[in-house]
């Protein structure tokens, strides 16, 4: 119960009783209850008139970088004995340093510093309003109010981003800019294409003398390969059923970060890059170019989170039309036994398919004590995963099978940076 | 925050202590008891940081004295029982709340200063009730009426901010 209620029943307990009882000695009993009151009221605070201004020393950072958060509530009205400043930090983030509430005394147009020292993970957060609350000593007359401060107000911790080398994709087709992807036609380039008859605009230097000579009369040019830029479709499986959490860990974030490297790769490479989060909604950041396609799609893997959807449950309603037929989509999935049909669809539909797996199968065998039943149990998964590799592997899908307790970055350069041996139609059996 | 501590410790004991001098003369021992009763359950409850306990145990006090008054005991004994009572708990729920924040600037200073308040209304409760003892008025129909309108208005303003605290 509130304290100015319960004072005030004893005091008009006592009143009454003294009325009723005929003795005004009670009345006696009820003066130091009068007189709290009446201090309560006189040092009480005054209706707030408060202002507040909350600075981030950065609003955008890598995840786990320390931020500095500086709030500021100014009085503008009537003194505050005693008034307690509450800052809402995004839930579940960690303070390090410093307090989120401060109880202080703010006279007519003094100002109150809170500082503290957050640091989040990977995430998009909202700080929530300031609470400010006054109240006398005795607890008994009490202002409070919420107020959104002016500055920052959301905090972007983007995921990590790994330096790879350059991936090695050759969709079956390329946009017309020059890049670095073999193009599957000849013209200018580095890498040897083909022989053709020399044609009077071709240089010289070009000349395949060897051909030429076994052909009198005629002269033959060597043709190079042209390098383009390529379209390339970033998809993350973000659905709750493929995700492994256990202790802490996720191999959710595993993904997160593989996505962001190959995001930084493509796009250093001058491809043009966009991502889809297939999980609770499907989130879509449209294909583009640059440092600013980079950030884009670095802030939609900041918000990525792991969800469940009744309709995004399998793969099969995956939106192909978000990327351009024939181009470049890497999934990067942990894969379950329903997803090979839908990709063997979109190999079938020519799309050029890489997938990346981080393997949930090693991941949860390594969090779980090591007995015969869990021994056994990976064993059967593994044989599973294998079966489905199988499978999408003969459909000429492209695959990797990550244990994520190896660096991505080795992954990329010891299966990813060479071009694949194989580019078998589908249906194609060894 | 020593001396607010001190200070809450002092008046639950001596608030107590005066209610038991002010049953002394001639009281039942269930009295006594009753009393002690409170006590230890205001010592416990602040000792643990029970925060209704504690208001639970002043009220129990202040009825006591209430009904030590109407059986004829000293009234200026169940007065200072009442403002002794009132600092402890007064005192403590402050002590209690400094105690539960992260962070407070200059808790030990706000305390003395609550304390040093409270010693201070303490002393003029004190003193208005030995005044109000010693006065006597002449209680006419006018001055009556006067009463109840205060009272029946004051009533209402009660009810209406318990309305709003049980929102």
């Amino acid at each position: 119960m509130r304290r100015l209620p319960l004072l005030a029943l004893l005091a008009y307990g006592l009143t009454f009783g003294a009325l009723f009882a005929l003795n005004g000695e009670l009345l006696v009993l009820a003066i130091p209850l009068v007189l709290l009151a009446g201090a309560g009221l006189l040092f009480g605070p005054e209706p707030l008139d408060v202002q507040a201004e909350r600075r981030l020393d950065r609003e955008r950072a890598g995840e786990g970088t320390p931020i500095h958060v500086t709030l500021t509530v100014t009085n503008n009205g009537g003194r505050l004995e005693d008034v307690l400043v509450e800052d809402a930090p995004p839930t579940g983030v960690p303070v390090l340093e410093g307090h989120t509430s401060l109880l202080t005394t703010l006279g007519a147009g003094e100002s109150a510093v809170l500082e503290y020292t957050v640091q989040p993970g990977r995430g998009s957060f909202a700080f929530g309003e300031v609470r400010v609350t006054a109240e006398d000593r005795g607890g008994l007359f009490r202002r409070r109010t919420s107020l959104q401060p002016a500055g920052a107000s959301e905090l972007v911790m983007l995921p990590d981003v790994l330096r790879v080398r350059r991936i090695d994709i050759r969709p079956r087709q390329t946009r017309i800019f020059a890049g670095t992807i073999p193009a599957r036609v000849g013209g200018p380039g580095v890498e040897f294409f083909g022989v053709r008859g020399y044609e009077p605009a071709d240089s010289p230097r070009h000349i395949n003398w060897r051909a030429s000579a076994r052909h009198p009369g005629t002269l033959y040019t060597n043709e190079f390969q042209q390098e383009r830029i390529a379209d390339v479709g970033l998809i993350l499986d973000a659905r709750e059923r493929v995700n492994v959490e256990r202790g802490g860990a996720s191999l959710f974030e595993y993904g997160v970060r593989a996505t962001a490297a190959l995001a930084e790769s493509f796009l250093h490479d001058g491809n043009r890059v966009g991502l889809l989060l297939y999980g609770h909604l499907l989130d879509y950041t449209s294909p583009g170019y640059s440092r600013l396609q980079r950030e884009r799609i670095l802030r939609a893997l900041a918000r990525a989170r792991p969800g469940e959807s009744q309709v995004f449950d399998n793969l099969r309603y995956l939106p192909t039309r978000f990327f351009p037929p024939k181009s470049q989509i890497v999934l990067v999935s942990p894969l379950t036994s329903d997803d090979p049909d839908f990709l063997i669809y979109l190999r079938a539909r020519g799309y050029e398919l890489l997938v990346i797996s981080p393997n949930p199968v090693t991941f949860e065998q390594r969090l779980l004590p090591a007995t015969p039943q869990v021994e056994m149990a990976a064993r059967l998964a593994r044989v599973e995963r294998a079966l489905l590799f199988r499978r999408l592997h003969r459909a000429g899908v492209r695959l990797v099978d990550w244990d994520v307790d190896e660096p991505f970055e080795r992954v990329v350069a010891t299966q990813l940076a060479r071009q694949p041996a194989f580019t078998r139609p589908m249906g194609y059996l060894r | 925050m020593k001396l607010a501590r001190t200070v809450t410790l002092a008046g639950i004991v001596l608030g107590a202590g005066a209610l038991a001098a002010g049953f002394a003369p001639d009281a039942a021992a269930v009295w006594y008891a009753a009393i002690g009763l409170v006590a230890l359950l205001w010592l416990a409850a602040h000792w643990r940081g029970w925060g209704w306990a504690t208001s639970t145990a002043f009220v129990l006090l202040v009825a006591l004295a209430a009904t030590g008054v109407l059986l004829g005991h000293p009234p200026l004994w169940m007065a200072a029982a009442v403002t002794l009572g009132m600092t402890g708990w007064a005192l403590g729920g402050y002590v209690r709340r400094l105690a539960a924040l992260p962070n407070v600037e200059d808790a030990d200073g706000r305390a003395r200063s609550f304390t040093l308040r409270l010693l201070a209304l303490d002393a003029v409760a004190l003193v208005l009730a030995a005044f109000a003892l010693r006065v006597e008025l002449r209680l006419t129909l006018a001055l009556a009426v006067l009463l109840g309108a205060l009272f029946i208005a004051g009533l209402s303003r009660v009810i209406a901010v318990l309305r709003r605290a049980s929102v």
